[in-house]
């Protein structure tokens, strides 16, 4: 552990300290000069933040990689659009939960600073090459999601819900950090390049590769975990319905991106050595249950989604299901090692954080306007009745959102899974890929039962719906275009990740 | 002493903590048995440090100490938050939300 820590190093993380600085800002403000019922002040000054740290990421070139510290922390394309996304993923969550705050029970400063602690950690765990960072990374933005899923002091399913997260959360971490005293035994060593280095001695033992093996095996169940991967994903239907929206879309968006980018920094560097799918027994073993919990999380995810009638726990189903798609772009890495199967998982990550904050963003817009009797009741399937001719725009926007998730052309998922598939076909996983778009055809079924509401169904009450025409409406517009944008011109958003996925293993 | 003592040590901890963790109840208990597989890395880590003459391992069970009294800290306050309104905190009980 010589990692050079010096002050020449830092601007290499600019975007990162400036969230981290900012949420202390945002403590400090309220604490020395509070201000009374909306934490609007707040809310602009962590707006600002993001902005700030956007700028500071705008103006670094993102081709050359380069280890901040080394052996610790690597900047270069993949932790670049990562950290834009999650960026980009701060604002959107700061703008759904903008308007109606105190029917969402966000009207406190903390929020915006654990928001902004979250961030910090996902943002760090992007670039992260040494298994002992990826651990504090990963608890670093975990202890500030399990405040943030019970939030809200005044609904009692909100405390459940941050139960529910932390126990099988804090079960995960001792797992990676078990996983990490097997990988150090083995190696002597927590880095993930020392990591390869020893798997291609000569001079390994046999004990020492099943060491490695079971150390990397305890690893992946925990980003499992984390990212929800069946069978490990029973705590995200609960989570995601208990928790306020807007906390439910940041925790979808925000711990897939982080987990994703994570695995695939991981399992891209150890695929070349292990050689998932030729190589030995063991490493055969590992390939397969990654494609295994694929297939699982996949057809899980939709089967149950389609018994849903409440929208959080369908959208939580959804963003399982969609797990598993991302996870195909893994397996066309490792069976490949495609860097195409690398971009098409970071297009199809961007693409999920749009769909996501679009039907969030609507879901938390109509709560925004619930009167009081109404509030902690989950939204169901029928309180979207008429909404797609009582509201054009804005029911519009989340018909073209739903036909994004099920991948119907001219949107960006059509876009981004065209070319995740099509990378999977590439790097020679056919079954795999008969399997996904299978579950495409079956996820079409639940997410256009919502465009059948929208359009199809007399709205319940007649004196109008409630939707709260604020900052989580028009953010659910706005997505909604960058995904038609994306959907009739894809080529811009390929050149964009394939830009970033360059050279990444290197 | 053999490092395969040390380790198998820990091992028998983490598996006690893990089995706990899926048979018990009680979150209390729960918590106190993530605790322990988090020691039993510790240990394992502590053990390796020695038997390597590296001074890592000692370092990292530092960072992995702090990070557990952080977890500890919410855990707690999410257990009391949820003790205040209903007096019990079996698992089995917390079914606002069905899974």
């Amino acid at each position: 552990m010589n990692g050079v820590i010096s002050m020449n190093n830092l601007p290499g993380i600019y975007p990162d300290l400036v969230v981290l600085l900012g949420a202390f800002a945002v403590l400090a403000l309220e604490l020395l000069w509070p201000q009374k019922g909306s934490k609007t002040r707040v809310l602009y000054v962590s707006m600002a933040v993001l902005g700030l740290g956007l700028l500071g990421l705008g103006a670094r070139s993102w081709g050359m990689p380069q280890e901040v510290f080394p052996g610790f922390l690597r900047v270069d394309g993949l932790s670049g659009m990562a950290k834009f996304i999650l960026l980009g993923i701060g604002i959107l969550t700061l703008a759904a939960g903008k308007s109606g705050s105190r029917n969402l029970g966000l009207d406190h400063a903390e929020y915006y600073a654990l928001l902004l602690f979250a961030l910090f950690g996902m943002m760090q765990l992007c670039g992260s090459v040494n298994f002992l960072g990826t651990f504090v990374d990963l608890e670093t933005f975990s202890l500030a999601m399990y405040v943030l899923a019970g939030f809200n002091k005044r609904l009692a399913g909100n405390r459940e819900a941050a139960l529910k997260y932390f126990l099988p959360g804090a079960f995960a971490a001792a797992f990676f950090l078990f996983g990490l005293a097997l990988v150090f035994g083995a190696t002597g060593s927590v880095r993930y390049q020392d990591f390869v280095t020893a798997w291609q001695s000569p001079a390994l033992r046999e004990a020492q590769r099943a060491l490695m093996l079971a150390g990397l095996g305890l690893m992946l169940a925990a980003f499992a975990f984390k990212v929800g991967l069946v069978p490990f994903h029973f705590w995200v239907p609960d989570v995601y319905e208990g928790a306020s929206t807007p906390v439910s879309a940041f925790l979808s968006a925000g711990a897939k991106v982080a987990g994703m980018v994570a695995l695939l920094r991981l399992v891209g560097l150890v695929a070349d050595p292990l050689d998932f799918f030729q190589a030995g027994p063991s490493s055969y073993a590992l390939g397969r249950v990654l494609l295994l919990l694929s297939v699982l999380t996949m057809m899980v995810g939709n089967l149950a989604a389609l018994r849903q009638k409440s929208v959080k726990r369908m959208l939580a189903y959804s963003s399982v299901a969609h797990s598993g798609y991302a996870l195909v772009g893994l397996v066309a890495v490792l069976g490949g090692h495609s860097p195409d199967g690398a971009s098409a998982l970071m297009a199809y990550v961007l693409v999920y954080v749009l769909m996501n904050f679009a039907a969030f963003g609507l879901v938390a817009a109509l709560e925004a306007g619930w009167p009081q009797a109404l509030l902690g009741r989950p939204p169901m399937l029928e309180d979207f009745n008429g909404l797609g001719f009582a509201k054009p725009v804005f029911g519009a926007a989340l018909a073209l959102a739903m036909f994004s998730m099920a991948g119907l052309p001219p949107t960006a998922g059509f876009t981004a899974k065209f070319f995740l598939f099509k990378s999977a076909v590439e790097a020679g996983q056919v079954g795999l890929v008969v399997v996904a778009v299978l579950n495409s055809v079956l996820s079409a079924a639940y997410y256009l039962r919502l465009v059948v509401h929208l359009y199809m169904r007399p709205a319940a009450r007649e004196a109008g719906l409630p939707l709260f025409e604020g900052w989580g409406a028009w953010m659910t517009v706005f997505c909604a275009l960058l995904l038609l944008f994306w959907g009739l011109l894809p080529q811009s958003l390929i050149n964009l990740s394939q830009a970033a996925t360059m050279g990444i293993w290197h | 002493m053999p490092i395969e003592f040390t380790l198998g040590l820990a091992a028998a901890i983490f598996s006690v903590g893990a089995a706990g963790v899926t048979f018990r109840r009680d979150p209390l208990v729960l918590f106190m048995c993530v605790e322990m597989m988090f020691n039993a890395a510790n240990l394992a880590l502590v053990g390796l440090s020695g038997y390597f003459g590296l001074l890592d391992g000692q370092t990292m069970v530092f960072l992995v100490l702090a990070v557990a009294a952080a977890e500890v800290a919410v855990g707690l306050a999410i257990l009391i938050a949820i003790f205040r309104v209903r007096q019990d905190v079996d698992v089995d009980h917390v079914s606002e939300l069905r899974g």
